[in-house]
């Protein structure tokens, strides 16, 4: 019913039509948590990278007259259970986590991508090879192989991102195989192939466009999945060492003082749901803008 | 049907083998049961030899796990070194200890995961639906581990200081009487339902209101049926196909011992069990757990397809 | 003489994201009992939007006003259990498409012997035997196996039947079936018309068909109304519609329909322009931008519904000087 509606609404109101990149957009921008999740994201991220600069203290400087000090202007977050500045600690790890988080989703990104269209496309034993590949990396305890390689890496962040990678590009592979063999069928691609087209060049320019939309979905959802799988592991123990302070790692470090000044101990952590929202209502505007039938008031 | 089950079970068994096969290799690969006896050769030499023969170090790497399929077949799990008894006890053990969590949080969660989406979708744009699916929607950014604590600091710390009781328990299993174990039960329920219910609702949700402007739904209105009966039976019913596989996966995951709330709430499950065979690493109980978790995942997984093909109709498994 | 239903001054608006729609307008006919009304028009023309008005079962962005008084009930003052008590037992409703209007999870019978339970005091078995009476009486060949099994087992046309039998399970004195044949076949689209004609014939059902198929209207209906933008704008029995035609947009569908008397070669015929904006519509007549035979004063006032003939009314401005149409 009201589908038929807007058919004429849009025919009467005049409105030349919009290709659908732009009208993603327009509905994007129309999606008010989302747009103000984006705001606060990029403020957060800015944060992370530039405020610690703000104060004098590093964040190693241990100073144990000062433990555990309530915030003060010098202090912004107070101090740990030795003495180091908060604040600073807090800005560092979170600066960690983002860059382990983006590094991640980029390679994770780009490996499913490659393998979830060459599967889809190819179908056949190309699919049935790199579907359990994917099979078996599902049943293979994470854990097992983060230890694994925390061992081996030494906790470091480019490590961990290295071995998350390993482990998530699976999902997004799983979504672009589906939306790549969705298309692969339809007559364009047919015509394509008819004209003479080599599989590589139909794949990036006729199917990979229409995959764009759900994979940008995937992104924002692997955001936040690999910055909670980092804080997790790092929180007990299996991710990034320190002294390279991450959201995880700084609560693990000062779980000792947990009964005195809770708050302050789980501080990073509040940093990382604050994230994981902000990403995922971005995710939820992109998904409204990218779907055309949404009704939204 | 049984073909099917057949066909899935075959096909599942390689990839079983393959997996522990690296799993074993990889812990192997890692560990150095011998650090520390080198340093004190020769005088150790006896027991640096029977750590060598227990272990099988003279072998390849590659081919110690057969040794371990060996046994396996035979149903000998060996002993874990760890915690001093044999794989099996150690898994029975600890094993039921998580089902005693991982159950009545599977059921809760699922429980209410069904009222949300069905009230969602009756009462859609209102104040409470909102205030519900924003709850739910912050439940999903949360870490299972930030939870726990915070569930930990608030009934642990804060509660007791404002009110000197301590109605939970937030560290240790009791089972002296029933009061005290579902006192100690509720915490790492609780932190497992918070997170379980914000996924599942989410999803449960998303699909009734799909499923609410459908044309069926439309169809059982106009036969005059009672809006209970459209939505209970209608509705619902065709929105469970797709959760209740996420039930079976969600429900696997659980049973697999959640090592993070299981850990933070020192609860004697399969997840602390595990975290300590790693770090030892204790080879034999890192096989036995995951070689149990990996079969619960492949059973569930199992279940989950077989239930799909048995409710939708349209579905037929061969 | 009192009519089974008799709506008056429907008016039906939706609330959507660029503004207020209006998707019926003023409409106000009725239908006596035992005739097939049919409701012609274009996608969008507000048809079936009064259809769903009837049966209440728009959603809430929906604000309805006006009267629909059916066997001496106003339809829009009675509360929804009340409403629920005349679905499916005293209206029925067939749609467009039963590939998706059928439940897929639940059998045909069950669906079927639901709306009987739902009516009626009666047993489970006894519901399941009214429902393979049904489904005899559509025409469902095999009627004992088939009410085990589901919708995505039965052939197009075999679900239109079984949604047919749904309908009319309880008996009910008016059928409305909105674009009961669009989603079929051709040669599906005559049998199920059959069926629901032969339905009517053996227990006295009323029908309001709704269709953009002008052929299809022609074997079947005994009264026909144009609708056009949300409004009436010619209603008269079968044969002066289609022969003594007054108004000139039933005049440009009826010359749209390809003949297969035309002379090969010759252009078809369409109407040019597009349907109104609803939120929006024009000043005037709301047909005059893609009108024929448009004048100042079509361009100035919304025409009234008029008597143009007996029992014939047209909604232009210009019924008197422009006569019977051809």
């Amino acid at each position: 019913m009201t589908d038929l509606v807007e058919v004429n609404l849009r025919e009467g109101l005049g409105k030349e039509s919009l290709s659908l990149g732009r009208l993603a957009l327009r509905r994007f921008f129309r999606h008010r948590p989302a747009i103000v999740s984006l705001f606060l994201l990029v403020l957060m991220i800015l944060a992370f990278f530039f405020a610690g600069r703000l104060s004098n203290y590093t964040f190693d400087a241990v100073d144990v007259t000062k433990r555990l000090e309530s915030p003060s202007l010098l202090h912004p977050f107070g101090t740990d259970e030795i003495g180091r500045d908060l604040f600073v600690r807090t800005m560092l790890g979170g600066q960690y986590s983002v860059r382990v988080a983006l590094q991640v989703a980029l390679l994770a990104t780009a490996i499913g991508t490659i393998l979830g269209a060459i599967a889809g496309y190819f179908g056949r034993w190309v699919d049935t090879a790199i579907s359990q590949v994917i099979n078996l990396i599902l049943i293979v305890p994470a854990l097992i192989v983060l230890a694994v390689f925390a061992q081996r890496f030494g906790g470091s962040p480019v490590g961990l991102a290295l071995v998350l990678s390993g482990l998530l590009w699976t999902r997004i592979a799983r979504v672009v195989r589906g939306v790549v063999m969705q298309y692969k069928e339809q007559e364009f691609v047919l015509a394509a192939k008819a004209v003479g087209a080599k599989p590589v060049r139909i794949v990036m320019r006729h199917i990979l466009p229409n995959v764009v939309g759900s994979v940008l979905v995937e992104i924002t959802l692997l955001l936040g999945t690999a910055i909670v799988l980092e804080s997790t592991l790092s929180f007990l123990g299996l991710g990034v060492q320190p002294p390279i302070p991450t959201l995880g790692n700084l609560i693990q470090q000062s779980k000792g003082a947990i009964d005195d000044a809770p708050l302050r101990v789980l501080l990073p952590g509040f940093f990382v749901v604050f994230f994981v929202l902000f990403i995922n209502f971005l995710g939820d505007g992109l998904r409204d803008a990218l779907d055309p039938r949404s009704k939204r008031q | 049907m049984l073909t099917y089950v057949v066909r899935r079970v075959l096909s599942t068994v390689p990839l079983l083998i393959g997996a522990m096969y690296l799993v074993h290799v990889g812990v192997s690969a890692t560990s150095d049961p011998l650090a520390s006896l080198r340093l004190c050769l020769p005088r150790c030499q006896e027991g640096y030899d029977r750590i060598v023969e227990i272990y099988e170090l003279d072998q390849s790497i590659w081919v110690r796990p057969f040794a371990w399929f060996d046994d396996a077949l035979r149903g000998d799990f060996g002993k874990s070194e760890a915690i001093g008894e044999s794989v099996a006890s150690v898994l029975v053990e600890r094993g039921l200890n998580t089902a005693m969590v991982a159950i009545p949080a599977f059921l809760v969660s699922a429980l209410l995961a069904v009222f949300l989406s069905v009230y969602s979708s009756r009462r859609q744009y209102s104040k409470t639906d909102y205030a519900l699916t924003g709850f739910s929607f912050l439940g999903l950014a949360l870490p299972t581990f930030f939870v726990g604590l915070v569930l930990q600091v608030f009934w642990g710390v804060w509660f007791p200081k404002w009110t000197g009781f301590k109605p939970f328990y937030t560290g240790s299993m009791r089972t002296e009487s029933p009061l005290e174990l579902l006192q100690s039960i509720t915490l790492p329920v609780l932190t497992l339902v918070i997170v379980s219910v914000a996924a599942e609702s989410r999803f449960g949700r998303a699909n009734m209101l799909e499923i609410i402007s459908s044309d069926y739904v439309r169809t059982a209105r106009a036969k005059g049926l009672s809006e209970r009966q459209v939505i209970w039976k209608h509705a619902l019913r065709n929105a469970m196909i797709p959760l209740v596989t996420l039930w079976a996966l969600d429900f696997a995951a659980l049973l697999g011992g959640s090592v993070i709330t299981e850990t933070i709430f020192s609860w004697p499950g399969l997840g602390p069990a595990f975290v300590i065979a790693l770090t030892k690493p204790d080879l034999d109980l890192v096989m036995g757990i995951t070689i149990l978790t990996a079969l619960i995942a492949i059973i569930f997984n199992l279940i989950a397809d077989l239930l799909y093909g048995w409710l939708d109709p349209r579905i037929r498994l061969d | 003489m009192t009519f089974l239903l008799e709506v008056n001054r429907l008016d039906v608006r939706f609330r959507t994201e660029l503004g207020m729609v209006q998707a019926v307008n003023d409409v106000s006919f009725t239908v006596s009992k035992g005739e097939t009304l049919a409701v012609v028009g274009e996608s969008g023309c507000g048809k079936s939007v009064t259809a769903l008005a009837l049966m209440r079962l728009l959603d809430r962005t929906a604000t309805i006003q006006g009267e629909a008084m059916f066997e001496g009930i106003d339809l829009f003052s009675i509360s929804e259990k009340e409403m629920q008590k005349v679905r499916g037992a005293r209206i029925g409703m067939i749609f467009q498409d039963p590939m998706t209007a059928l439940n897929p999870v639940f059998t045909i019978g069950n669906q079927i012997a639901e709306v009987v339970l739902a009516h009626r005091d009666c047993t489970k078995n006894e519901a399941k035997l009214r429902a393979i009476e049904m489904m005899e009486l559509v025409g469902i060949p095999d009627s004992k196996r088939r009410v085990n099994q589901y919708p995505h087992e039965f052939s197009g046309g075999m679900r239109q039947r079984a949604m047919i039998a749904m309908a009319i399970a309880n008996t009910p004195s008016l059928l409305i079936a909105d674009e009961p044949t669009t989603a079929l076949d051709v040669t599906v689209q005559a049998q199920v018309m059959e069926v629901i004609r032969g339905v009517q014939e053996s227990i006295g059902l009323t029908v309001m068909l709704i269709t953009h198929d002008l052929g299809l209207v022609a074997g079947f209906a005994d009264r026909i109304q144009v609708m056009y933008a949300g409004q009436l704008v010619e209603t008269s029995d079968r044969n002066r519609i289609f022969y003594e035609t007054r108004h000139p947009y039933t005049r440009a569908l009826l010359n749209s329909i390809p003949s297969q008397l035309g002379v090969p070669g010759t252009e078809l015929k369409t109407i040019g322009g597009n349907p109104p904006s609803l939120i929006s519509p024009p000043v005037g007549c709301s047909f005059h931008p893609r009108c024929l035979h448009v004048a100042d004063a079509c361009r100035a006032s919304r025409p009234d519904l008029e008597a143009v003939g007996t029992n014939h009314f047209s909604r232009c401005h210009r019924s008197a000087d422009l006569g019977v149409l051809r």
